[in-house]
């Protein structure tokens, strides 16, 4: 699914005269974080590959499951192999965890509930 | 709490309808009510006039749609009439530069001052939990709300927009710039309280 994985399968690669050393290489550049770079010497796999300029862009809009123009799982893929920008998805789903767990345990009070109800039927319907 | 329903009667219908579609939000429209009032008192009182005025237009509201959001809409707007006739009334300067995107570099500029010491934000995870909620309190409404709607209550961009009826562009620049500020609060924290180790002056 991801560009790193078509990168170890794709027939097209080895066609191209790709011997092992270089598709090792090519792997290491992709989880060391020069990914772009590595991947945009090949046309054909720059295509699928995002800049990082890119994947900030539409951090937010990723971590909120809003992304209308580019798909998920490519998103995805340019954090789980960009050394520079992984901190930064890390950084900011930290502090979501944070704000969640600091206000998930706020619940109405046990009166309030029943206060509603009388107040209902006070005011009929 | 209502036993039986007779078809005879149409309000019961409503009531039933009522009691199983907006009640089971109160927690939720208290946590809203409380972040918006800052004070469990108020929010009280601010639940009990949401409420009453939702049972009371129960009528108008079309099964189906969401409830929550609509309880949502009904507090804030109860909230912030209360607030024109006194209290405090945040101001926002940002808007008037008229920008329909999010208007905020993408670069978060908190990500070079945590880049030597905590990058992934760990930091976050010591802050209690009553720390990060009176710095959600700190913000001003627009981003408060925005903020509370989204990380907290999971709302949708284009609910939200619904709700404060303003396009989703400022929706997602009152999160950019809510959440940034939010961050701030809490970074400026972290260090004060020595959980960020300051190593950023030596280049680590």
């Amino acid at each position: 699914m991801t560009t790193r994985s078509r990168w170890a399968t794709s027939p097209i690669a080895q066609e191209r005269g790709h011997n092992a050393m270089s598709m090792i290489e090519k792997l290491r550049a992709l989880l060391g974080g020069a990914a772009v770079k590595a991947a945009t010497e090949d046309g054909h796999e720059s295509q699928d590959m995002m800049s990082c300029e890119q994947a900030i862009t539409v951090l937010q809009e990723f971590l909120d499951g809003e992304l209308d123009q580019i798909p998920e799982d490519q998103v995805r893929a340019h954090f789980d192999a960009c050394e520079r920008c992984y901190p930064y998805l890390k950084f900011e789903g930290a502090f979501r965890d944070a704000v969640t767990r600091a206000t998930t345990g706020q619940t109405a009070p046990p009166d309030l509930r029943a206060k509603l109800m009388e107040l209902m039927s006070q005011a009929g319907a | 709490m209502v036993g039986n329903v007779t078809e005879l009667d149409p309000t019961a219908g409503s009531k039933v309808g009522f009691e199983q579609e907006a009640i089971p939000h109160l927690d939720a429209v208290y946590r809203f009510a409380l972040r918006l009032s800052g004070a469990p008192d108020h929010a009280e009182d601010l639940v009990q006039e949401t409420f009453l005025r939702a049972y009371k237009s129960w009528n108008q509201y079309t099964t189906g749609t969401a409830a929550k959001s609509w309880l949502f809409t009904i507090c804030r707007n109860v909230f912030l009439r209360g607030q024109e006739r006194g209290k405090r009334h945040d101001e926002i300067v940002e808007e008037n530069l008229g920008r329909d995107g999010p208007g905020v570099p993408a670069v978060n500029p908190i990500w070079s001052s945590v880049l030597g010491a905590d990058p992934e934000g760990d930091f976050f995870e010591s802050i209690v939990d009553g720390r990060i909620v009176s710095a959600i309190d700190s913000l001003p409404e627009e981003y408060r709300t925005t903020v509370v709607l989204s990380d907290i209550e999971g709302l949708p961009y284009a609910a939200i927009a619904e709700l404060m009826e303003v396009p989703v562009g400022t929706v997602k620049s009152r999160l950019f710039r809510g959440r940034r500020q939010l961050q701030g609060v809490l970074y400026d924290y972290a260090v004060e309280m020595g959980y960020i180790a300051d190593r950023s002056g030596t280049g680590a």
